[in-house]
Formats: structure tokens, C-alpha cells, sequence
């Protein structure tokens, strides 16, 4: 009977026999377990087996660490059930008239199944149908069984099709498409090669007629004719392995362009959330190295693996043709070195992933901090980029010398391995030759030894195969490029004054990007010392070329742009940026924790100082509601912070530093209302007191500015209060009547949809 | 200036409650009652920078730093904090095994054995420069491993390729 029950029970696993005992012995007659989740937890923290079962009247929890073990408690007499979650742990709290009682400790890996739980219990106190809420615990027992039968990675649906066993099920198929357009020109590759291969097994040959028959007759003729033939020979070898090099380096940069312009492809194509869980650099360095390592991959299994079997067996049916009792001396070693291969091919995959990952940090940093190269220039963070950059550098060395150390070692004992058996057949072969000349010759020794080396070559192929698949190549070139290229000669070089009060003059400035149309022609503005200055202008008319001069990004302009009546090109480059605080539109967080985000605008400040920091950009409170607060690590799973949450820890990191001078680029362009307001609460905080530039396609965060530039095709045609423009009824009003018409829009359409809620 | 609110820890007293709910009683007598601690650094000073929340979850105030506390009051809120932040540390690898890139680990940690599974090796492993290692299964559960050169050979050998 209790076996007929048992078989019934909802449960997401098996039940330990003694805590199944504890559960059943505390049923009442006649009273049926519902369902029941195994917790791996116990109620003072540590692994253990505890269970909550429910009952149609009662929760039954069993626990080693309660005083009896069991814990029980009528559903009635619950006024609430909900889940506490905590930090890699959680609790079913069930709160009842005499106060609450957490019944049991669950890691995350069961939350789901107590959320369904706490909300049977409460859906069926409120009067709900208890069938239809058991109904809703099967499916959510049901969903969480499914499983693929293959791998069993968990489905998030009925009968999908599992991902990771699709793949390697069409692993083979896929590869295979990338090959086939080019079959013809490897088939021509493989008979090249096969010709190459068959002549490297004639000199050795010929070695013996050399020794055994033209020398010692004293075969002038003879002697003439073979090494010609061998001349012949080795120009055909060389001949034909260049063209066969040729065609396969070409075929392989063909496969691979094609693979690495898919997978670029599909990278533009996956979701923002894939990207939030991968760093740029890991794609970066997946779509540069592994690409590469695929075709390497490809051109060893299509072309050297045929090869190498068909020399293994041409050599071992020479061999054996010649001596048989030779030849299996000469193979004595083969299976030491294939043992040896295994075994350091198991040793040496973990330094190939440790590497990997040194690798792959290493293009993290670099798509980090390249394309986020403002930022680091703003916070004149150079040395500490460089700093970062080396010590990883170091680290992908020293693990790279751990490597080499086992890669040098290897093929040196295979080497001496391989020369013992040469030995061997030196020693038996060289006594079969002076004892019995007529059961071996010297040619034949000679020749022998020189197939036995050769016979080494396509094992030590093989017992190497597996290493392919992980050794990445690296290419130099494009390094040289970057390393060839001029730097900002003037960082830590000019003038430093001692402070800066914030006076910006732009005394008749034009720039061009390039040659050609100039992006600022003729501007000229000034902000006084603790004032702002709101730039308005459509897309593409010079507002941000306004900031990225002032930023020094550009020095190749004309007129001047003077900070306190000092020519800013004069100014110690280091130090003047360090003088100014920059919000992008998009901000640009590294892949590191919060706190360091905040902190990277002064590495030296205080712990209150980066909280305070927080406080003033409406940070501090979503960051202390993470789990991780701030040491939550950005760009990992499950940290997907949302555009204004990022904008804020930008502004956090403009407001640690105190700049003399604020620039803000379209800093709440991309969030919507709310966090815009609480970005705007934020911007307005820190720009008390300080020189600030506001660009802004939000013209309502630009009323309070004490001055606006209206900008357009590279000039200033408009200055003035919000008010003074408002009365001057050019392109600033018409700016601000647009966006009041456009807000309006958006406000009748919603109001739209209400009503069509409400209709139907 | 600060807008936090900062109360030195020589001027509370810290009762447990029940789970990880507190009572504070401040030298001036104010009491702050059912509140709970939470770490503004979990992973890398978690006993520095507590923040002090409501049953809502509303921010209090900050204890800057533990260690400054009475005995009794650091043991209690140290008893909720442990109890808050479940971070077993793991000493020892018995197996690992890898199945189409997920990991499945076999471990003893100081709150028993248990396994688990590793869905990305190479961001859910990560390695300080101290030799400690923190770890996220594939439920989002943390363990730590506090300096993996301390492990026996044999975990050290498993762990070595993902570090």
C-alpha cells in the first residue's frame, strides 16, 4: 500500500529511506502525502537531507536539526507562506498567530518548487480550489523533470531540441559544409601529397643499392645514375610540396574567412542579454582564434591524417619486405611513445585551458578598454590600463613557460626513445652484418635505419593529433600595427596650473574630422567659472565635435580653446583631463566589480567616498539591493543592469573625481521618463558649483542651463537663456515645439490604449 | 558630507532574534527592532561596511565596522550574517566531470558534501590573486574556495585547468 503511495508522490528526488520513514510515520490515518521537496539543506546551514511535504490538511517538515526532527503544522492555521530569499540560500517562512516559523532551508537549486509551494498554501487557505492548485504543483514538478535523455541538461520546454546534443550531432555535418566547396581542390592537394610521400620512400632504398651493389663494385655509372635519380627526386619533392603548400595555405584562409564572416554574422544577430553574460573580448577572441584553430583542424583530419596512414603502412610493408625480424624490434618503442602520447595529452589540455583563459582575458581588457579609450584618456588612466594590461601579459608568460616546460620536455624523450630503437637495430642489425653478411648487408642495415626513423614520424603525428584542437596560433601582424602607430606625445609634458576655477572659451574654432567638410566652422562661445552651457543642435551638427575638442580627443583645429585664458594645448594633457568629469551616452562600465566602476575616477578614494558618490547619482540604492551590492561583478550572468542603472554608476564615477568641469553627453538619452528624472535629479546635484556642459536632445533638462547654443552645420546660430530663445522664436523654439508635439502624441496614444482596454 | 548614516559600533548592542532578524539598541536608547544586516561587500571585506535594513528592506543605517563591536553583539550579528550569506568553502575536489562543457563537481565543503553543476567553466570560475577561488553553480548558489593552493594534490590537479 504505502509502495502504490509512494509511486504517486510528487517529489523532485528520491527520498532518503530514513527521512521517508520520518515523513510517513508522521501521517495521520488515512492522510495522503501530496507532494514533497527534497531541501539538501538544513536549518543550520549545512548539506543535509530535510524534506517538506504537504498534506491536503497539514505541512509536514523534516529536519535533523529540529528537536524532534519533525515539524508539523495544520494548512488552516497559516495565515501566510512565502519564500525568503537570502544569499545562496533561502527559507519558507510561514507566519501564523502565535508569530513566524521558518520551516526549512533550501539552496536556489529548489526555490521554484517552495514558490510554488508557499502559494498552494496560500491559494488554498484563500479558498481556491485545492485540486486545480495540486494541478499547478504537477506541472511545475513536471516541467522542472524535463530533461534531455542524452546529456540530461535541463529543457525549458516540452520536447525541445536539446542545443548542446544538437550540436555535436551535427558537429561533423557542419564542419563538413565548410570543406565541401573546396573537395576539388583538396582531393588535387591529396594526390600531391600522396606523390611527395611515395618519393620520400625511395632515397632510402636507393641508399641500399648505393651501399650494397654501386660502391662496393665500384659502379662509376651506377653511382652516377642514382644520385641523379635522387637529385630528381628530392626536386620533385620540393617542387610539388610548394605547390601543395600553396594550394592548401589558400584553401584554408578561404575556409576560414568563410567560417569567421558566419560566426561575426551570428554575433550580430544574438540577443543584448548574450552579451551581458559574455565579454566582448571572449567573442572577440572566439571569432579571431578559434576560427583559426577550426581550420588547422580541418586541413590536418582532411589532408595530413591520410597521409600519415598511408606512410605509416608504405613504410611498415618496406620494412618488413626487407627484415621482418628487424622490423618488430624497430616497433618495440611504438607502444611506449602512444602511452606517453596519452598520458601528455591528459597533462597538457589544462595548461592549453588555463591559457585559453589568460588569452581570453587578455582581449577582455583589450575590448574593454579600446573601444572604451575616452573614458580611460578622460580619467587619465593610462598607466593603470597599462599596468592591468602587463600584469596579465605576465601571467599568460608564466603559464605559457609552465607549458613549454612539458612541450619541450615531451618530444625529447620520444626523440631519445625513438634513437634507443635505432640503437637496438644498430647493435642486432650490426651483428647480423659482420657474423652473417649473407642474412643482412650493410645497405639493407643503413636503409632500415633510415625507415625506422621515418616510421616515426606519422606516430608521433598521431600521438599529437589531440593537441591541435587547443594550441591557437596567434598572428603578429596586426600587433606590429598598432605598435608602429604615433602616440599623444604630450601627456605629463605641459603646463599644470594649480587650479582650475572653469572658464571655457572657444574663441573662433573650426575642425575637420578629415579632409574636407569642416564639422565646426568658426565657433565661439564662453562659460564663466561655475556656470552651464546647454548644446543644442539635430544629429550631426558639431555638438559633440564641441566636447571631444574640449577633451583634447582632436588638437588638429583651428582658433583656440581656452580654459581660465590659458590655451589648453598648453596645459599638461594628463592633468587637464583629470580636470574633467565625462558622462557618455552610453556608459561605459568595465568588467569589473561596481565598487571599482565607481573608484576607477580616483583608485585612491575612500570607501564612504564611493558610497557617497552613489548616494549623490541615485546609485546607492539599487546597488545595495543587489546581492553582490557593490562588489557585484558587471557583465556576468545574471547581472543585466539596465541602461539608467549603468548611467548612474557613470555619473557615480564623474562625481567621485570633483572635476572642475563637467561634460554631459546626451547622458539621459537612451532611458526612459522615470530614470530620466532620476538621472536629471542626479546631473542636477552634481553640477552645483561647477562649469558644466550639458548636451541634451531632452530640451526639458535644458531649462534651468544659464545658457544654450543652438548648433547647426558646424555653427552657433543661436545663444541665449531657454527664455530669450523661447521669445527669439527661431530653431531653438521650433526644437521644443516638435518635442512638446511628439510628447503630446505619445501622451494621446497611451491614453488610446486605455480606453481600448477598457472597451474590450 | 555624508548623507548615510554612519553609527559607531561602540555605541549599540546587538541582539539575535530569531533567523537573521536583529534587535539594536543605541547608547542613546533608540531601538531599532526586527531590522536586518546586509553586506555592502560580501566577497571582498564582508565585515567592514554593514548596512542595517527594515523588514521592508529599507536602509537604515551603516556600521563601518564590525570588529569595533562588543563581543556579544559580533557574534550575533555574525550569527545572521552566516546565516544570510551561505558561501560554503569548499576543501576539498573529490571528482569533476564534464559533459558537453557543464561541469559536475563532487565536493566537501565545511557544511557537508554536496555536488553541483557548473554551467560556463570559464566565467562561474574565477581566481583572485590571493589563490582564492569563487565559484557559481548553474542554480546561481556561491561557493568559495579560500586559497586553492591550500587543497590536497588531488583537488588541486582537478581544479588546475579551469584556473
Amino acid at each position: 500500500m504505502r509502495n502504490e503511495v509512494e509511486a504517486k508522490l510528487l517529489v523532485n528526488k528520491p527520498l532518503p529511506e530514513d527521512i521517508k520513514k520520518k515523513l510517513y510515520e508522521s501521517l495521520r490515518d488515512g492522510e495522503e502525502l501530496l507532494f514533497a521537496i527534497s531541501a539538501e539543506l538544513l536549518m543550520d546551514g549545512s548539506y543535509g537531507n530535510s524534506t517538506f511535504g504537504v498534506t491536503r490538511s497539514r505541512i509536514i517538515s523534516v529536519d535533523p536539526t529540529f528537536p524532534s526532527g519533525v515539524l508539523t503544522l495544520d494548512i488552516s492555521r497559516i495565515k501566510n507562506a512565502k519564500v525568503k530569499r537570502m544569499y545562496s540560500n533561502a527559507v519558507l517562512c510561514v507566519e501564523t498567530d502565535e508569530g513566524v516559523i521558518e520551516t526549512n532551508r533550501f539552496t536556489y537549486s529548489v526555490t521554484e518548487l517552495f514558490d510554488a509551494a508557499a502559494n498552494y498554501i496560500n491559494n488554498v487557505n484563500s479558498g481556491m480550489d485545492p485540486e486545480e492548485q495540486l494541478e499547478l504543483i504537477r506541472e511545475r514538478f513536471t516541467k522542472r523533470k524535463l530533461t534531455c535523455p542524452k546529456c540530461g541538461r535541463r529543457l525549458s520546454r516540452r520536447n525541445p531540441v536539446c542545443l548542446k546534443c544538437a550540436d555535436k550531432k551535427r558537429f561533423a555535418t557542419r564542419v563538413f559544409g565548410y570543406v565541401k566547396p573546396y573537395i576539388p581542390v583538396l582531393i588535387f592537394s591529396l594526390v600531391l601529397s600522396s606523390a611527395t610521400t611515395a618519393a620520400t620512400l625511395i632515397p632510402p632504398y636507393l641508399t641500399k643499392e648505393l651501399v650494397d651493389n654501386v660502391i662496393k663494385n665500384g659502379d662509376i655509372a651506377g653511382l652516377r645514375k642514382i644520385v641523379l635519380l635522387l637529385l630528381g627526386i628530392y626536386a620533385f619533392q620540393a617542387g610539388i610540396g610548394a605547390v601543395r603548400n600553396f594550394t592548401l595555405r589558400i584553401t584554408g584562409e578561404k575556409i576560414v574567412t568563410n567560417l569567421r564572416n558566419e560566426v561575426y554574422a551570428k554575433a550580430q544577430t544574438l540577443p543584448l542579454k548574450y552579451y551581458d553574460k559574455t565579454s566582448t573580448g571572449s567573442v572577440m577572441s572566439r571569432i579571431n582564434g578559434d576560427t583559426q584553430n577550426l581550420q588547422n583542424f580541418i586541413i590536418r583530419i582532411s589532408q595530413d591524417v591520410i597521409i600519415q596512414v598511408f606512410t605509416m603502412i608504405g613504410i611498415m610493408a618496406i620494412m618488413f619486405a626487407m627484415n621482418w625480424k628487424l622490423s618488430i624490434l624497430s616497433l618495440l618503442p611504438v607502444p611506449i611513445v602512444v602511452y606517453g602520447s596519452r598520458v601528455f595529452s591528459k597533462h597538457i589540455r589544462p595548461f592549453y585551458r588555463r591559457l585559453w583563459k589568460r588569452r581570453s582575458r587578455i582581449s577582455s581588457i583589450l575590448a574593454d578598454t579600446l573601444p572604451g579609450i575616452r573614458v580611460v584618456k578622460a580619467f587619465t588612466s593610462e598607466d593603470r590600463a597599462v599596468q592591468h594590461f602587463e600584469k596579465c601579459g605576465e601571467d599568460l608568460l608564466n603559464e605559457n613557460i609552465r607549458a613549454a616546460k612539458i612541450t619541450s620536455a615531451f618530444p625529447a624523450v620520444v626523440s631519445f626513445l625513438v634513437m634507443c630503437g635505432g640503437l637496438v637495430i644498430w647493435g642486432l642489425g650490426g651483428y647480423w652484418v659482420i657474423n652473417s653478411p649473407d642474412r643482412l648487408t650493410v645497405g639493407v642495415l643503413v636503409s632500415f635505419i633510415s625507415y625506422t626513423h621515418m616510421f616515426y614520424g606519422p606516430i608521433q603525428f598521431f600521438a599529437g593529433l589531440s593537441d591541435t584542437f587547443q594550441n591557437a596560433l596567434t598572428s603578429a601582424e596586426r600587433i606590429f600595427e598598432i605598435l608602429d602607430a604615433e602616440p599623444e606625445t604630450d601627456l605629463g609634458k605641459g603646463y599644470k596650473p594649480e587650479s582650475i576655477k572653469g572658464r571655457i572659451e572657444f574663441r573662433n574654432v573650426s575642425f575637420s574630422y578629415e579632409s574636407g567638410k569642416k564639422v565646426l566652422d568658426n565657433v565661439s562661445f564662453v562659460i564663466e567659472p561655475g556656470q552651464s552651457l546647454g548644446i543644442v543642435g539635430a544629429t550631426g551638427s558639431g555638438k559633440s565635435t564641441i566636447v571631444n575638442l574640449l577633451m583634447r580627443f582632436y588638437d588638429n583645429y583651428e582658433g583656440e580653446i581656452l580654459i581660465d585664458g590659458i590655451d589648453i594645448k598648453d596645459i599638461d594633457l594628463k592633468y587637464y583631463r583629470s580636470q574633467i568629469g565625462y558622462v557618455l551616452q552610453e556608459p561605459m562600465l568595465f568588467n569589473d566589480t561596481i565598487y571599482r566602476n565607481i573608484a576607477y575616477s580616483k583608485p585612491d578614494a575612500s570607501v564612504e567616498e564611493v558610497i557617497e558618490a552613489a548616494v549623490v547619482a541615485n546609485a546607492h540604492n539599487f546597488i545595495k539591493r543587489l546581492p553582490d551590492a557593490y562588489d557585484t561583478f558587471l557583465g556576468e550572468r545574471g547581472v543585466g543592469l539596465s541602461g539608467g542603472e549603468k548611467q548612474r554608476i557613470s555619473i557615480a564615477r564623474a562625481v567621485l573625481k570633483d572635476p572642475a568641469i563637467l561634460i554631459l553627453d546626451e547622458a539621459t538619452a537612451s532611458v526612459d521618463s522615470e530614470t530620466e528624472n532620476l538621472i536629471q535629479q542626479a546631473i542636477e546635484r552634481m553640477i552645483q558649483g561647477r562649469t558644466s556642459i550639458m548636451i541634451a536632445h531632452r530640451l526639458s533638462t535644458l531649462k534651468k542651463a544659464d545658457k544654450i547654443i543652438v548648433v547647426d552645420d558646424g555653427k552657433i546660430i543661436e545663444s541665449g537663456t531657454h527664455e530669450e530663445l523661447m521669445s527669439l522664436e527661431g530653431k531653438y523654439y521650433r526644437f521644443v515645439q516638435i518635442q512638446s508635439l511628439s510628447d503630446g502624441m505619445f501622451t494621446v496614444r497611451s491614453v488610446d490604449k486605455d480606453e481600448y482596454s477598457e472597451i474590450y | 558630507m555624508n548623507t548615510r548614516k554612519y553609527i559607531d559600533p561602540a555605541d549599540m548592542r546587538i541582539e539575535l532574534k530569531t533567523g537573521i532578524s536583529l534587535r539594536i539598541t543605541l547608547r542613546d536608547g533608540q531601538v531599532y527592532d526586527d531590522v536586518e544586516p546586509r553586506r555592502m561587500f560580501p566577497i571582498s571585506n564582508a565585515d567592514m561596511f554593514i548596512l542595517i535594513v527594515d523588514k521592508e528592506d529599507n536602509e537604515l543605517f551603516i556600521i563601518k565596522d564590525l570588529k569595533q563591536l562588543d563581543k556579544e553583539s559580533y557574534k550575533n550579528i555574525s550569527t545572521a550574517l552566516d546565516r544570510y550569506y551561505l558561501i560554503p568553502k569548499i576543501r576539498e575536489i573529490k571528482r569533476i566531470e564534464e559533459k558537453f562543457g557543464s561541469l559536475k563537481w563532487w565536493v566537501k565543503t565545511d557544511r557537508g558534501d554536496y555536488e553541483f553543476d557548473i554551467q560556463h567553466r570559464h566565467s562561474d570560475i574565477k581566481l583572485l590573486s590571493s589563490g582564492r577561488v569563487l565559484i557559481r553553480d548553474a542554480n546561481d548558489n556561491r561557493y568559495e574556495i579560500p586559497n586553492y593552493r591550500k587543497l590536497p594534490r588531488k583537488s588541486q590537479y582537478l581544479i588546475s585547468g579551469d584556473l
